[in-house]
């Protein structure tokens, strides 16, 4: 038998806010931090998050960094939720019986502006080369020197979830193909490497470098490398 | 995986295996340090001094690659079950070797599932390597196990066979059985295609080849799974550091050999988790083992779709 228990009558109130700061400048990390005060386990319907297309974001565990052209945007959490947890008793014929238990419900709704301030494009700058797609983004490294920084190895994991088309790996200075070479998929990015130095991650589109980002230890700074 | 969150049972921790399972202590006193280095051959390495992590920096890091998915458990997408034979060091080594294998790949699978077929299975690069591949070289007789020093010199030198189950069709030319134990949905043996024939070794090749294989030549597929770097963690020290770096550790100890995949502070210590080779998540109360090794890096292919060069035709 399964019903309803009804624990509390009210919604409980929400406390998060969306925290970003309000002038950026162009090129930076913005922050954009949000914990939803729902209750762990709870089930979320609705829009979710609202963010403008040409704000890129990563998930962090607090909320987002964002990257974006100058302008002015704004970003929306909406949201509601319900907490039911499944409760087991012994009634008094000995009998098991499972109810599920509302614990309460409720409804997010939190906006935020915030400012990139930089020059705006005009008709006159460069056009990207849209055949300069990035494709592939390499850690090289050798372990002697140090692993593969924690951060370096959380952007690699993203990327490659995202499932966009970037092939995000490591290549430690000693990896070779069965043959004893280096891999074809790595002859291009080690070669930049090797001219830059150790530890560095090389962004390609095909065989092309496109930019290679000496020792990056930060999640940003392989993330802001391949956008 | 997130070893801080799941809860801890007692019952799991310390656990014999259910029945012999493949290192007995006649060969277990084989392995020390310079047996199995020099079973390492080409591949043997010292411990990188760059992955010391001091031990008040550990905790910190723990929760970092729990928060992150960073342990080499988390590079997982498999249970085997080597029940009822004596194969635990050959699984032990290829969940090692296919942390490494993963981890190069920086695809994060989640950690494995029992009696399931994880769906990023088949959109990573995950390729599964056959135990009894290793195994039958190493103990020709089938039954009495192996150390780890056996199995660790016959990857070093001359790599895996994948299993005959995988992910997704890569084409393989040169598959194997990947245990003549239980299996499962992840891996062909008894439960999944079995029985299989026991391959046998002889004269320096399988003495029975499976009617499967394109040809005889096996070494060229075995060679493109082959450790490149390996590690003996010479102490407990040495043994976290790696762990923390997201490497698994193959180890034998009290007549069972199994991976350690990473660290769990149980509030006064730490605890090693392992993906036992019948089904299960374990966990070892200390960094004790008579036999131990690191896989640093393995071979990469050319094109990760192809992990042992061109696919066959048609495939």
């Amino acid at each position: 038998m399964k019903a309803l228990l009804l624990l509390f009558a009210l919604a409980t109130p929400t406390l998060g806010q969306i925290i970003v700061p309000e002038e950026n400048a162009e090129h930076t990390i913005i922050p954009i931090k949000f914990v939803p005060n729902i209750p762990e386990g709870a089930t979320i319907r609705g829009t979710g998050w609202t963010i403008p297309l040409k704000v890129s974001t990563y998930k962090v565990a607090d909320g987002f960094v964002a990257v974006a052209p100058p302008g002015e945007y704004t970003v929306k959490y909406e949201a509601r939720w319900i907490h039911l947890e499944p409760f087991t008793f012994i009634d008094g014929n000995g009998k098991e019986i499972t109810i599920t238990q509302y614990l309460g419900d409720g409804e997010v709704k939190e906006e935020a502006i915030f400012k990139v301030v930089g020059r705006q494009p005009t008709p006159d700058d460069p056009v990207p080369d849209p055949n300069e797609k990035v494709s592939r983004a390499t850690y090289f490294y050798e372990k002697d020197e140090g692993g593969v920084p924690p951060g370096v190895a959380v952007a690699l994991n993203e990327i490659n979830s995202e499932n966009n088309g970037i092939v995000a790996t490591e290549f430690e200075d000693d990896n070779t193909d069965g043959d004893n070479e280096v891999p074809d998929q790595y002859r291009v990015g080690l070669e930049a490497a090797r001219q830059n130095g150790f530890p560095c991650l090389v962004v390609q589109a095909g065989n092309k470098v496109i930019k290679v980002v000496s020792a990056p230890t930060k999640i940003s700074q392989v993330m802001e490398a391949i956008r | 995986m997130n070893f801080d969150k799941l809860p801890l049972d007692s019952r799991l921790i310390d656990v014999p295996p259910p029945e012999e399972s493949g290192y007995p202590d006649e060969l277990a006193k084989y392995d020390d340090e310079s047996s199995i280095r020099e079973a390492f051959g080409a591949a043997d390495r010292d411990f990188p001094d760059a992955l010391d992590i001091p031990e008040s920096e550990m905790r910190e890091r723990a929760a970092y690659n729990d928060e992150h998915d960073l342990w080499a458990g988390s590079y997982i997408d498999r249970y085997t079950n080597q029940s009822p034979t004596h194969e635990c060091t050959s699984h032990a080594l290829r969940c090692v070797a296919e942390a490494c294998w993963n981890r190069q790949r920086r695809i994060s699978l989640g950690g494995p599932e029992k009696g399931k077929r994880l769906e990023i299975s088949a959109n990573s690069a995950s390729v599964w390597f056959s135990c009894l591949s290793i195994y039958c070289e190493a103990n020709p007789r089938e039954w009495g196990g192996a150390n780890v020093q056996q199995v660790c010199r016959i990857a070093c030198d001359r790599g895996f066979l994948p299993d005959i189950v995988q992910p997704k069709d890569y084409g393989f030319k040169h598959t194997m059985a990947g245990t003549r134990g239980k299996g499962g949905i992840n891996q062909s043996g008894d439960n999944n295609g079995g029985p299989y024939p026991w391959p046998g070794w002889y004269r320096d090749d399988f003495r029975d080849h499976p009617d499967h294989w394109e040809d005889d030549d096996w070494r060229e597929t075995a060679k493109h799974f082959k450790p490149l770097e390996c590690v003996y963690p010479r102490d407990s020290h040495q043994y976290r550091c790696l762990l923390l770096h997201g490497y698994a550790i193959g180890i034998g100890r009290s007549g069972h050999s199994v991976p350690i995949i990473g660290m769990k502070w149980d509030g006064r210590r730490w605890i090693y988790p392992y993906y036992d080779s019948y089904d299960r998540l374990l966990y070892d109360s200390s960094a004790y083992y008579s036999g131990a090794y690191s896989i640093l890096t393995m071979t990469q292919p050319d094109d990760w779709d192809k992990p042992a060069g061109q696919a066959s035709p048609g495939a």
